[in-house]
Formats: C-alpha cells, structure tokens, sequence
C-alpha cells in the first residue's frame, strides 16, 4: 500500500468520527454553512474509496513531481530520530509543532496577550473548496492533524514581541495546522520558521519526512498581520503547505517569503479580501539548489470593492533546481476599484535549472486596476566582467548581483527583530556579497 | 607596441578597427580567444590572469558602458573592490574610516559632489555621470595601467572637459594610460605622448600628438589601406 493511500485510508476513519461529532454538536447560527461545508467535505472523503487520483495532467499537478509522493511506502513506525536542539529556537514568544505535535515545553506563548487553544472542528472558512483533488493535501491534513492549534490576538491588542511559530519537520509523516486569529484592531507579528532536521534514518527506511501544514489566519476589522515565512529544507524532505488569509475590511497583511530549498515544495498561498480597504503586500524570494523543487500556487481573490494587493515574487534557480511560480489575481463581479499588480522575476543560474512562471488575471469587474509581469533572466555576464574588472572575484561579483536581485524583498519590514533575522538569512545566502546599501 | 609608465598612448581608429576589442582583451572580458600575439605585462603573461587578477596587479579598464547596479551602494562597492585587490596582493584591507578618508580626498581633487557615495553603482546616472564616476573608481583604486575605453563617447564639451582633467590630474610618473578614442577632442584636453592608429585589428601607424591632427582632417581612409608597421 503506497503512503497516499494509506494516509487516506486514516483519513476516512477520521472523517468518520469528525462526522459524528459534527451530527451530535449543535452547530452555532453563524457556523451553519460551514458545518454544512465540513459535512460535505468529510462526506466526499468518505465516500472517496482510495486516495485522489493525483494526475500530472491536471493542471495543479502538472509540474510537480508526483511519481516519488505516489510511490512513497505507507510507514507503520517512525522513519528516523530527528535530531532536535531546542536551543537552537528563536523567540521568546513562540509556538513550537515537531511532526504535527505542539511540544508545551519548548513552547512559550505566556509573556504575551495570546489565546492558544485546540482549534475547535468547524471554523474553516470555506471547507467545501478543498474537496477537489489540487486540494487533497489539505483534505488530507484537515482529517490527519493531531493536534490543530489556534492563537488569537483579542480585540485592539497590539502584540510587540514577534511570535515565532517553528514548523519542524523530523522524520516520517506529519501535518500540522495553525490558525491565527487576530480580532477587530488588533495587530500581530509571525516568522514561521520551516525546518527540515537532520536526522538518523532507521533501519529499512530511507529517512525522508513528508509534512503537510497549514496556517490560516483571520484578520480582523482594522487588523493587521505581518508574516516573515523562512522555509529551509533538505534534500529529502517533502512539505506540502498552504497558507491562507482571510481579510475583513482595512486589514492589513504583509507578507514576506524566503525560502532556500534543496528540497520538494509545494505551497498553496491564498489572500481572501472580503472587506473594503483591505489590503495585502507579497514579497517572496525563493533561492532553489541541488535538485530542489519549490512550486507556489498562489491566489488573490478579491471578492469585494476597493481591495489592494501587491506580489513580488522572486525565484533564484541554480543547479537542477526547479521554481514554479502560478500567480492568480482574481476579481470578483462588483469588486469594483480593485486595485492588483503583481510582477514576477526569476533568474536562472545554471543549464539545467528550469523555472515555470505563469501570472494569470480572471477579473468579472467593471472598474479594476490589475497589473501582471513576468521575467526570466540570467546572470549578466557583462555586469559579471565589471564587478571582477573592480577587482572582486567571481564568487564575490555573483553574491553581490544576486543579493541586488533580491534588495526589495523584505523592504517592507519595518519591525527589527524580522529585518535581523532576514539580514542575518541574506549574509548566509550570499556570503561573499559586501553590504549592499547603507 | 610598449607603453612604459608615465606615458599616455591613445589609440585611434575608424569604427569596426578593434580598438574596444583591445580594452575588452587586456582586462580579460570572456568571449575573446587571443589566437596571436601576446601581452606582457611588468614580466608577467597579462592574458593568463582573471580579469580579479589583472586589476590587483594594477590593470583598470574604464568601461565605454559602465553597468548599472541597482541596489548596490557605490562607496560600499569601492571599497569591497579596493580591499579584494588589497587582499590579493598580501596588503592590509582598509577599514571603513581609513576608506572614507581617501574617498573624500579623490572626490575633491575630482570635483566631484559627496552624494556619488550613496547612490547606487551607476543606477539612474546620466552618461557623463557614468563616466565621471568611472574616473572616480579608478582615481580610488589608484592602477598602473588605466584603459579608457571611449570615455568620451556620449559626453557633451562640459562633460568631456571634466573626465579629461581627471585623467590629468591623475597622471603620474608611476602610471601609464592607453586612451582608446575615435575622435581628436579628448586629445585635446589629454595630451597624449603617443598616438597609434587601429585598422583592421593591427596598429598601421604610429607618432605623437600631432598624428591625432592629421587624422582630423585627412580622416581614416589615407591610413586604411596601410600595412602593419612595428612599434
């Protein structure tokens, strides 16, 4: 039996016993629809006999190295022993999760305002929409997470320490789910650290780890987030994520990826706009090596008048690494004054590196600004001859252009502690590279 | 052709004759295979180094199309090109006080306004701006051997006058200058000491400043049908 099937298999024994506790709970007046929608997810997972057929002909799957996932042994015991060093945890405010658990004692969320909880059954936004096959990962951890978790920020509470929420991915099989609610006026800062440990394969096992997770943030009325997401994998490790912001009106959500991956990635990124005013800015740079594999399928749906959303995404591909970027900017009928632009650059460093990027604008509304670019370049090499012409060698030459290929990405982060950890990200990124700018 | 130090030699030459091929060559652009010919350079085998190796043994080239470096701060950049070429020839790297100490010094004797410093490498510059600041690089990085590869071209009279006293002032007895140019202008303000004609690839005459003259009158076609001479 492959992983899939059997990850689906338990999928269905708990969608089975979510469906009772569903049928036994009075469902609150405001929860209806998504009980209704949870219903009919867990229904079709039920009635779903084996896993989705996953299919590279779909358009989700198309670039995405399905044969190893699909081939993946089903595990009955843990692959390997992750190792762990707790010292190594940033933050003073944080929430730790190793393979799908929240580790209490390594966890801290006391010095601050926040609420944690186990995060109750139903308030997943629009459960319904995972029921399609792009979609099985997150049906697969909706039913597989242990222990889901929420933090919320109650109502015009600013919090000033940065929560670091650290997504370690061991050994073996886990999912994971964080939902983040920060209310009416309220403001909250995240770095998600995503980490592959190292670890000790076991015997007969080839000591992979595969992780699903998922963040889903509320943002409030007059709320704002801003989430600085490190991802920082191994060659072994596959992370199957989705993140999604729902934002009501004047939210603010700003939003800033750094990935360096040699491994295989998968990330669902989706901003929901359901008030006006609401506005979101994305700034991503993915830095892709070895036969690293990193796709992001990213959404911004503007279902309401006068929304904002800013996307730059860049991709660094060296080696036999690939970057897939699928950038949707949809606009609903009557989101009247929204306002979009999204822009991608890549840039490739190698013969056999390959990025697949595809800006796409679905807009059913009458007065809209929406804006997509995309690029792919190389390496200037007469910019390259300039720099090592100054004296600097090549090495050095290389760091510095790539590092001002990727100057804008975190120019909006104006709190310290996120510019640190980013600066500190860039310098081991680029080691040769002289501070650009003062 | 030998140029000794002190001297200044400009190479002249209809277009297509390969003059910026020459610059491109002796500061090790790729893309060149030398199939004759060699470059010696103080005893050492110029086209064996890297374009980082040549310039820490002294060699500038100052760039006909200097590129732009957004986001990357001019001063900071100098003085990582200053310390790698320091590193490479077993000197002391210079800290950030010392480095701005000498900067300031060139950007007086230049002329040239403080803001150059922050800005970032060539981004947004006008030509003559790209050029004066080639000028500015190689007054910092203080060479041997300067290339001008066309650092006219583009440039209106102010503009050239403010390179060409630049590279006056930086003459020196212990520097020698190769001035690649089409036009007799610069020449003007840079008097060279000696003047060499390109066609074709080959150096077809030779002589001091007043070649240059002649060639502003008479033109390029009395010495294109010329053949090779040794100097």
């Amino acid at each position: 039996m492959s992983w899939l099937q059997a990850a689906w298999a338990q999928a269905q024994t708990q969608a089975e016993a979510l469906a009772e506790t569903l049928a036994q709970k009075q469902a609150p007046t405001h929860a209806g629809s998504a009980a209704r929608n949870a219903a009919e997810l867990l229904a079709s997972i039920r009635a779903r006999r084996a896993a989705p057929a996953l299919d590279s002909r779909d358009e989700a799957w198309r670039y995405f190295p399905l044969r190893p996932l699909l081939m993946r042994k089903a595990a009955s015991a843990p692959l390997a022993e992750a190792n762990f060093a707790p010292q190594d945890l940033a933050g003073e405010l944080r929430l730790v999760i190793a393979d799908g658990r929240v580790l209490p004692q390594y966890s801290n969320l006391a010095p601050g305002p926040l609420e944690l909880s186990s995060e109750p059954v139903m308030p997943w936004f629009e459960l319904k929409q995972y029921q399609a096959p792009k979609h099985a990962f997150t049906a697969l951890n909706f039913c597989l997470a242990e222990q889901p978790v929420a933090v919320r920020v109650p109502g015009r509470i600013q919090v000033d320490p940065v929560l670091h929420i650290h997504w370690l991915l061991g050994a073996g099989e886990s999912h994971a789910r964080v939902r983040l609610l920060v209310d009416e006026g309220a403001s909250l800062k995240v770095i998600e650290h995503h980490h592959a440990l190292e670890h000790h394969a076991l015997a007969g096992s080839d000591g992979s780890a595969i992780g699903t997770t998922l963040l889903d943030a509320q943002l409030g009325k007059n709320s704002s987030l801003q989430v600085l997401r490190r991802i920082h994998d191994l060659p072994a490790s596959v992370r199957l994520s989705r993140s999604e912001f729902h934002l009501h009106e004047r939210a603010r959500l700003e939003w800033t990826g750094l990935e360096r991956s040699v491994g295989t990635a998968r990330h669902e990124l989706q901003v929901c706009y359901h008030g006006p005013g609401a506005s979101a800015k994305l700034q991503n740079a993915a830095l892709l090596s070895g036969r690293g594999y990193s796709e992001t399928r990213l959404e911004h749906r503007h279902e309401i008048a006068e929304t904002q959303s800013r996307t730059l995404w860049k991709i660094l591909a060296d080696g036999r690494s690939r970057g897939v970027f699928n950038g949707r900017i949809f606009i609903a009928q009557g989101a009247d004054q929204t306002d979009a632009g999204l822009r991608t650059a890549s840039m490739l460093l190698s013969e056999q590196a390959e990025v697949d990027t595809k800006p796409e604008l679905e807009i059913y509304a009458e007065e809209v600004k929406a804006a997509h670019g995309a690029t792919i370049g190389q390496l200037d090499a007469h910019a390259l001859f300039y720099l090592r012409s100054r004296g600097l060698s090549e090495a050095m030459a290389r760091d510095l252009l790539l590092r001002a290929f990727v100057l804008e990405i975190g120019s909006e982060i104006t709190d310290s502690e996120m510019q640190s950890v980013l600066s500190a990200d860039f310098a081991a990124l680029f080691p040769e590279s002289v501070e650009p700018s003062a | 052709m030998q140029v000794n130090p002190g001297e200044v030699h400009a190479i002249m030459g209809p277009n297509g004759a390969g003059k910026s091929t020459l610059g491109n060559v002796l500061a090790g652009r790729e893309g060149y295979d030398v199939e004759s010919g060699s470059v010696t350079y103080r005893g050492q085998d110029l086209l064996a180094l890297e374009p980082e190796q040549r310039a820490a043994a002294g060699v500038f080239l100052a760039f006909q199309y200097p590129v732009e470096i957004p986001g990357v701060n001019n001063s900071y950049f100098l003085r990582a090109a200053l310390n790698a070429q320091r590193k490479a020839r077993g000197e002391a790297e210079l800290s950030a006080v010392e480095f701005l100490k000498r900067v300031r010094e060139k950007l007086k004797v230049l002329h040239i306004k403080d803001e150059l410093l922050t800005r970032a490498v060539n981004e947004g510059f006008s030509g003559g701006e790209k050029k004066r600041n080639e000028i500015f690089q190689m007054a910092v990085l203080e060479p041997s051997l300067a290339v001008l590869d066309e650092t006219d071209s583009g440039l209106d009279i102010d503009a050239l006058r403010g390179v060409a006293e630049g590279v006056n002032m930086l003459r020196s007895p212990e520097r020698a200058f190769v001035l690649i140019t089409h036009y007799q202008r610069m020449l003007d303000y840079v008097v060279p000491d000696f003047v060499h004609v390109l066609s074709d690839g080959r150096i077809v005459e030779s002589g001091d400043a007043s070649l240059a003259q002649k060639l502003e009158e008479q033109g390029y076609a009395w010495v294109r049908d010329r053949q090779p001479v040794a100097v």
